[in-house]
């Protein structure tokens, strides 16, 4: 049997331990109560019975169409793009062994800044030929290429209409495969691409943002891609340029700026006076006709970003 | 003290049981009810004094403690990356508003919710008594029923929230499957689909080998079934929260996702039944888009095929050399991350320290190897049609891509695989650990026992 003693020490050892415990890290959580969670639920689903719908009020339609096109340009020192660590078919990647460096932010002469994304980020309603303009009829169904040569993507900055087919070209003599890595709207898909051959890749629908798009086989090589519902998005050229032709005019559209290293472009200086664009957004009504150039300074702080 | 001690000892064998077992004074004195359980002891306490009472339940109070309810956590791995990418700050508002809509929609661990989102048929994929089965403490019923399977068989490893980060996560390689990513490896949809129902099915019954996945097969099928429902209702709400902190991030400073007074809180509503309805409708579409699969030919000349097949994992169209190495030991890239350490940044060193630093609950990134083909061990299973899956489909959140299948109608000299040869690819990976260099020599093996 056991003694008086060792029975006080069980006793003792058996409330010291829960009392004490081990101590676990657990990640956060928000208390709710049930009455809040009641009066919540009663708002979600407040209208599902009348099958109420989440389309804002319908706009009304353009009056005409207009063109909105503009320059980039960056006031200030860009730091450096980072040399690749291209540690695999070395032969083809870096050809006699010269550096490469990686091409995420392309300033040109006079600070001209390639690869920002301008899209409309407004609701433009699906399949109604008041909104998209004709000159985009034969777009549509038309086939983006999306090619890779020495293991770079040739586009650091895809975009596509979700109508449309990205054929994925691989103009290497080694195989790549790319990842196009959305993760919500548009589908993500991780295809093998033949050495010197291609594949095909459908979104079916559009993403709300750029997602990333790289190679498992060459981790250095990376771009990225938006998909739209609709054509007006436009993404600069080596000159800083980019032009969105026939944008509907007439209402108030947002369109949204965004660059893979500083992401979603909020102070800008358009024409020299500043404007606060909060998390890249901006606001323009055209008018029918219209050709309106703006021309926008980003400072560079906008690439300190780690 | 003597005395006390001796109570304490005759009160040791105290039990939870159901109210069956503890019916009558006699056997046992309930002296804690809940709805079906009654926490019994002999009816010896009843000769114990009173003082001796008081003290007794201070003791059991303190031991017992107070058990807290089951919470679901946030996911602050994706509210800090959103932060990171959308130059956000999340308030404690903004926060709160996250876990209640979330809780207003999917409900608690103990009594979970499937919501009301109008046209998706997501009874489809939820069922609402396989929820209350499978969540919930663990416990059973007068009938003897079990309640909180979640619980007993998956949370220890999976996370009350299933997010992969149980109490024994962190002991395991691979480290469990989050499910609020909404992604699954091994299933029969192409890239970007949800697992089918029976793709579920598959894993609880057959288990991953080579991980630390069982096999569930001996748990009745009713018990199957409300598990499936209960992963599927964790990785939908758990993809709905990824959506909802998106939205949240990309918010203009001031604005909150859902106004619970005033106008336009009835258009919130909408679409935030809309953006569930959207995952919602993805897990039923999977059901019907299991890839087909016509079987390889069953006259084919095997040495044939599988030289085939070598070619074709050397050459550079399947390109499969790439990561599975030179001797198909998996050692030709091993610098990648899978899609959920990828969340962590691992290439990013001042990201991964912030990521880190939200508590010891983070795991940290492992690289993800590719599998060595050698051994026969193949975590989507060893069936030739599973092999076929994998090569034609790929696996989802990891750099094992899918192949570019070609369709009948190509025009010729276009680059891709066909059908047949994505099945001599499968009998090539299938000969591989028979071959003799993936069976070190007998001989060695007796050595090195020796040595030991």
């Amino acid at each position: 049997m056991l003694s008086t003693r060792n029975a006080c020490l069980v006793i003792a050892a058996c409330t010291v331990v829960p009392l004490c415990g081990c101590k676990r890290v657990l990640p956060p959580s928000v208390a709710v109560n049930d009455a809040t969670i009641k009066s919540v639920r009663d708002v979600l689903e407040e209208g599902v019975a009348s099958g109420g719908s989440g389309e804002a009020a319908v706009l009304a339609d353009p009056t005409g169409w207009a063109t909105l096109s503009g320059t980039f340009k960056i006031n200030g020192a860009v730091p450096p793009n980072p040399p690749l660590k291209v540690d695999k078919d070395v032969e083809v990647c870096a050809p006699g062994g010269k550096q490469v460096l990686d091409n995420v932010v392309m300033v040109g002469p006079g600070g001209v800044l390639q690869n920002v994304l301008v899209y409309v980020s407004s609701k433009i309603p699906p399949d109604n030929p008041a909104w998209i303009h004709e000159s985009y009829a034969a777009a549509r169904d038309a086939e983006v290429i999306f090619d890779q040569k020495n293991c770079v993507f040739l586009s650091r900055m895809g975009t596509m209409w979700s109508t449309q087919k990205l054929k994925v070209l691989n103009s290497d003599p080694v195989g790549h495969n790319t990842k196009l890595d959305s993760v919500r709207g548009a589908t993500g898909a991780n295809i093998s691409v033949p050495a010197n051959g291609s594949a095909d890749y459908e979104p079916g629908g559009a993403s709300p943002a750029p997602f990333p798009v790289s190679c498992s086989i060459h981790p250095w090589m990376k771009a990225s891609m938006m998909v739209c519902d609709h054509p007006y998005f436009a993404v600069t050229d080596a000159n800083g340029a980019f032009s969105i032709p026939n944008v509907p005019a007439g209402v108030e559209l947002q369109y949204r700026v965004w660059h893979e290293k500083a992401g979603y472009i909020q102070d800008v200086s358009v024409g020299g006076t500043g404007e606060k664009w909060p998390k890249g957004r901006f606001k323009r009504e055209l008018a029918d006709g219209d050709d309106v150039k703006m021309d926008v300074a980003i400072d560079a702080a906008v690439f300190q970003k780690p | 003290m003597v005395m006390m001690s001796k109570w304490m000892w005759r009160l040791t064998p105290l039990c939870f049981r159901s109210h069956k077992n503890c019916p009558a004074a006699d056997s046992g004195i309930p002296v804690l009810a809940m709805k079906n359980m009654s926490l019994c002891f002999p009816s010896s306490i009843r000769t114990l004094p009173l003082l001796g009472r008081v003290v007794f339940a201070l003791w059991l109070a303190a031991v017992v403690g107070c058990t807290t309810k089951a919470e679901f956590s946030q996911n602050a791995v994706y509210i800090l990356k959103q932060e990171r990418e959308l130059d956000a700050e999340f308030s404690d508002q903004q926060k709160r508003d996250l876990a209640e809509i979330l809780a207003g929609m999917f409900g608690t661990p103990d009594a979970p919710n499937v919501p009301k989102l109008g046209d998706v048929e997501i009874a489809k994929v939820l069922d609402a008594t396989h929820l209350h089965v499978a969540s919930g403490p663990v416990s059973s019923d007068e009938r003897g029923r079990a309640r909180g399977l979640y619980r007993e068989h998956c949370a220890h490893c999976h996370g009350v929230t299933g997010d992969g980060a149980g109490p024994t996560a962190s002991f395991l390689n691979p480290y469990p499957r989050d499910y609020r990513m909404g992604v699954f490896k091994f299933k029969s949809t192409p890239e970007g689909g949800k697992p089918t129902h029976e793709d579920l099915k598959d894993i609880l019954t057959n288990g991953i080998p080579g991980t630390a996945m069982p096999s569930f097969k001996v748990l009745p099928n009713n018990e199957i079934e409300a598990l499936i429902s209960y992963v599927r209702y964790l990785s939908i709400r758990g993809e709905v929260e990824r959506e909802l902190v998106y939205l949240t991030a990309d918010l203009v400073k001031g604005e909150r996702l859902l106004k619970m007074a005033g106008t336009g809180r009835s258009e919130q509503a909408a679409s935030l039944r809309e953006v569930a309805a959207g995952v919602v409708q993805k897990w039923i579409d999977a059901d019907l888009q299991a890839t087909p699969i016509a079987p390889p030919d069953a006259d084919r000349d095997l040495a044939a095929s599988i030289k085939h097949g070598r070619d074709l994992f050397y050459g550079p169209i399947a390109n499969c050399v790439k990561c599975h190495g030179d001797s198909a030991l998996g050692d030709g890239q091993k610098s990648d991350y899978d899609d959920w350490t990828k969340e962590l940044e691992p290439t990013n060193e001042e990201a991964l320290e912030q990521f880190l630093g939200l508590g010891r609950f983070i795991l940290p990134p492992r690289n993800i190897h590719p599998r060595n083909l050698r051994q026969g061990v193949f975590r989507g299973g060893r069936r030739p049609i599973d092999l076929y899956r994998r090569i034609h489909n790929g696996i989802d959140g990891t750099p094992m891509p899918g192949s570019f299948v070609l369709k009948a109608d190509a025009p010729a000299g276009t680059k891709g695989l066909t059908k047949d040869d994505i099945w001599s690819l499968v009998d090539y990976v299938r000969s591989l650990p028979y071959e003799s260099i993936s069976r070190p020599p007998v001989i060695e093996q007796a050595y090195q026992r020796e040595r030991l």
